[in-house]
Parts: C-alpha cells; sequence; structure tokens
C-alpha cells in the first residue's frame, strides 16, 4: 500500500496518516487480519518522529480498527473494513456539517434523529 | 578493457591458464603414477575406485572440454541474451574446467611415487582449495560475461513519476509469500529432525545442523517484504525482516514494471550479485516485477505484485534527488 504524507499541509501529520489507514482498509488495500509494517519503519520513510506513527496507530486502535499487540506488532482488526467505513462516514457527516455552519449540539441532533 | 579483450579473456585465457595448470601438473608427474589412480574415495578418505592414468585423463579432459564450451560459446557468440544467460553459464562453463584441473592437480601430486592406488588417501581439507579456487575463477568468468553488451529494453521514454508535493513524503510497502519453498523447507526441517534421531549419537548434532540449516534458509527466502521510499528500495527477507538488501536512492536510475520470467534472471530465489556481477534478481514467483536501473548500469529486480506503484514513486525520488534544493 502506499502512504503518503504532506508536510506543509494544514492538517496534522499522525491523522493524514490515520486517513490514510481508514482509506486503505475502506479500499480493501489493507486486509483484515494484514500486519502493518513496523512502526520504525514507516517513521524513518516517511521522515516523521516515530511517535506521530504510534499516535496514529494508537487513534486506530480506539476506532476498532487495528489490533496492537505488544512484541507482535500491529494488524489490521477483524471488520475492520465496516468499521472503516462507518468512521469515514461520521467523518464527513461532521466535516460537512461544520461547513454548512452547525455547531457540536447540532450535528449530534441529525445524528439522534435518525436514530 | 575493450569487449574483444574481455571476450578473449572469457573465451581463451581463463579457461586455457586454468586448464594448463592441472593438465602440465598431472603430465609433468606422470611417469611418477602408479598404473592406475585412485578417483573415487570413500568416506573415511580410503579409496574405493580406480582408473588407468590415461582413462583419468580423458574422463576429467571430457569435463573440461564441456566447460571451456560452454565459455567459449558465449564469448564467440555475438547474440545478446538474455540478462542472466552468459553469467550463469559462464558460471558453470568455468567451474567444470577448474574443477577439473584441480581434480587433475590434486591426483597427479597426491599419488605420484605411490605403487599402487589403494595406497592414496585424500583429506576432505584438501578439497577446500581448489573449491574455493574455482569459485573465484568462475565468479571472474560471470563477471566478465555479464559486462557483455545483453539485451538491453529500456526506452529513451521519460519514465513515469508519481506526483509529489514538495513537502509530501511517500512510502509503499508490500509483501510477497511464495507457498512451495514455505513447504518445502518445513519438510526439510522435519525431515531433519527425524533422520537426526535415527544417526548415531556421535554425528547427530552435524547431521541436525547440515539439515536444519538449509531448511531455515529457504524458508527465510519464502517470503520477502519490499519497501520504497525516498532511501530507495528495500527488500526485506524472512519473517524476522533479516537479512536485507538496500539500492540506495542515489544509485537508481530508473524504475520499471515488467514480467519476470525466472529462466531469464538465472530461476528462482536470489540470483546473481550487485557487487560482484552486473546484475541481481529475487525471484520468488513468474509474474509481475520492479526492475531498478542503476546509474552504473547495474540491474536488480524483484518480484512483487502492483510493481506499478513503487517504480513511479522512486522515479519520482529520483528526479527529485536531481533536482537542486529550494
Amino acid at each position: 500500500m502506499l502512504w503518503k504524507i504532506d508536510a506543509q499541509s494544514a492538517q496534522p501529520l499522525h491523522e493524514q496518516l490515520a486517513g490514510q489507514i481508514r482509506r486503505g482498509i475502506a479500499a480493501r488495500e489493507l486486509a483484515e487480519g494484514e500486519k502493518l509494517p513496523p512502526a520504525r519503519d514507516l517513521a524513518k520513510g516517511l521522515g516523521v518522529n516515530m511517535h506521530t506513527v504510534l499516535r496514529a496507530f494508537q487513534t486506530l486502535r480506539d476506532e476498532g480498527l487495528l489490533e496492537v499487540r505488544r512484541g507482535r506488532g500491529t494488524s489490521v482488526a477483524r471488520d475492520a473494513e465496516s468499521a472503516a467505513r462507518h468512521v469515514e462516514l461520521a467523518r464527513r457527516l461532521v466535516e460537512e456539517a461544520r461547513r454548512a455552519g452547525l455547531g457540536n449540539r447540532e450535528i449530534l441532533q441529525l445524528v439522534e434523529v435518525q436514530l | 578493457m575493450n569487449e574483444w579483450t574481455r571476450r578473449a579473456l572469457l573465451g581463451a585465457a581463463i579457461p586455457g591458464a586454468v586448464a594448463a595448470l592441472g593438465l602440465a601438473t598431472y603430465l609433468a608427474y606422470r611417469s611418477d603414477l602408479p598404473e592406475r589412480v585412485a578417483t573415487h574415495y570413500g568416506i573415511a578418505g580410503r579409496p574405493d575406485g580406480s582408473m588407468t592414468a590415461e582413462q583419468f585423463l580423458i574422463v576429467v579432459g571430457a569435463l573440461m572440454v564441456l566447460g571451456w564450451g560452454a565459455c567459449a560459446f558465449i564469448a564467440l557468440t555475438l547474440r545478446r541474451f538474455q540478462p542472466m544467460v552468459a553469467p550463469t553459464l559462464s558460471f558453470v562453463g568455468a567451474f567444470l574446467v577448474a574443477l577439473g584441473s584441480g581434480i587433475l592437480a590434486t591426483t597427479a601430486i597426491g599419488q605420484r611415487g605411490l605403487d599402487s592406488w589403494q595406497d592414496a588417501s585424500l583429506s576432505p581439507w584438501a578439497l577446500i582449495p581448489w573449491l574455493a579456487g574455482s569459485l573465484i575463477v568462475s565468479s571472474a568468468a560471470a563477471r566478465i560475461a555479464s559486462s557483455l553488451p545483453h539485451q538491453a529494453d529500456l526506452g529513451d521514454i521519460a519514465p513515469p513519476a508519481m506526483d509529489l508535493a514538495p513537502g509530501e513524503r511517500a512510502l509503499w510497502t508490500a509483501t510477497l509469500s511464495a507457498g512451495w519453498p514455505l513447504l518445502l523447507g518445513a519438510a526439510v526441517l522435519v525431515v531433519g529432525v527425524i533422520l537426526a534421531q535415527l544417526m548415531e549419537p556421535s554425528i547427530r548434532l552435524w547431521t541436525s545442523i547440515a539439515l536444519l540449516l538449509p531448511g531455515i534458509a529457504v524458508i527465510t527466502f519464502s517470503r520477502i517484504r519490499v519497501t520504497a521510499d525516498r532511501s530507495g528500495l528495500t527488500v526485506r527477507y524472512g519473517f524476522l525482516g533479516w537479512p536485507r538488501t538496500l539500492v540506495p536512492l542515489r544509485r537508481i536510475a530508473t524504475a520499471q514494471a515488467i514480467d519476470v520470467r525466472p529462466a531469464e534472471w538465472g530461476g528462482w530465489g536470489y540470483r546473481g550479485n550487485l557487487t560482484l556481477m552486473n546484475r541481481a534478481a529475487v525471484v520468488l514467483r513468474a509474474g509481475p516485477g520492479l526492475r531498478l536501473d542503476l546509474l552504473d548500469g547495474k540491474v536488480f529486480v524483484v518480484t512483487i505484485d502492483n510493481p506499478d506503484t513503487p517504480a513511479r514513486l522512486l522515479n519520482a525520488e529520483a528526479s527529485r534527488l536531481e533536482l537542486p534544493k529550494a
């Protein structure tokens, strides 16, 4: 899979990385159970701090997309594909709603109405 | 060294000099040799097979003629071969010549003055110098052969490159596993463990090592992770990611996706060498692969799925390297 980050972008590096992994999972470029390259190699290759990569992994673990096992590396979680789609949809909803000028409470209400 | 000098070295000078060394030694001691010479040895270094001195010369001579023929064929043919054909054939040819020459010389020196071939003895240690010598000679022949013109398939078209913004960094990584070497390696390991149990205790340790090492080696080379980034191309072998091969970006001229046919690159496994020879290839299967043409004219090939993306990435990074820093 291709990883790309832009040091000149306003978006923080760890968010760029997390976004890449989410898209990779949604596009099935990263299969469920597949091992990610070691954080150290990613950090070196992309010229970022290793903590930046680990922070991205951490975010995605909290979203249920990655499984981080000590000593066994990081891999794509089972059911990650559908989870990634939901997270991505929610992210887009929030983004577009903000652009339309909606506040946090209004966005939450939007979702609640659908429940 | 121009091309004709190299062709003369490969086809005549190297095999000729090596063959002369063994032949001269054998013929010089010919009258001191027993009527029959020992030609085969048992495990303990005691001879268990013999031939007349003439028969032996003919048999070993035939081996050397065959090897010399292979070297001469490559040297005299102006046809452009696929990249690995000439080096592989020259390596095998020169190895046969050197091996035959070594056998003749060792036999002559070891058996002169004996009354009967049954008095001969051969220590395994005596084989090491001429095996090493043969490897050096055949590597030299392979190196010369790989410098001969080969089928070039690089066009003059600018290589396709990925769009990278000035602040953008990219990394591509993928793994490739070959199923049957993994099975083969595992089978060798299992057989090794079972066989070792059947052996006498005194040689159990060495049998285990002799069988386990190849098993581990085969398993290691059955899986690779290929990474392309601004440092160049890295191939990591095995499940530990070690050993590994790095082709630094500053050595890379162009990268392209190709269809790898194992026969053209010397077969499966790690073929060739980037330091000693002009090409190296990591071949786990037939099919898509990434070919790097280096600035010094050498070529590196690795089999991997979707090689187009790493090729465009490396071309983009390589052209970025050429631009002066803003």
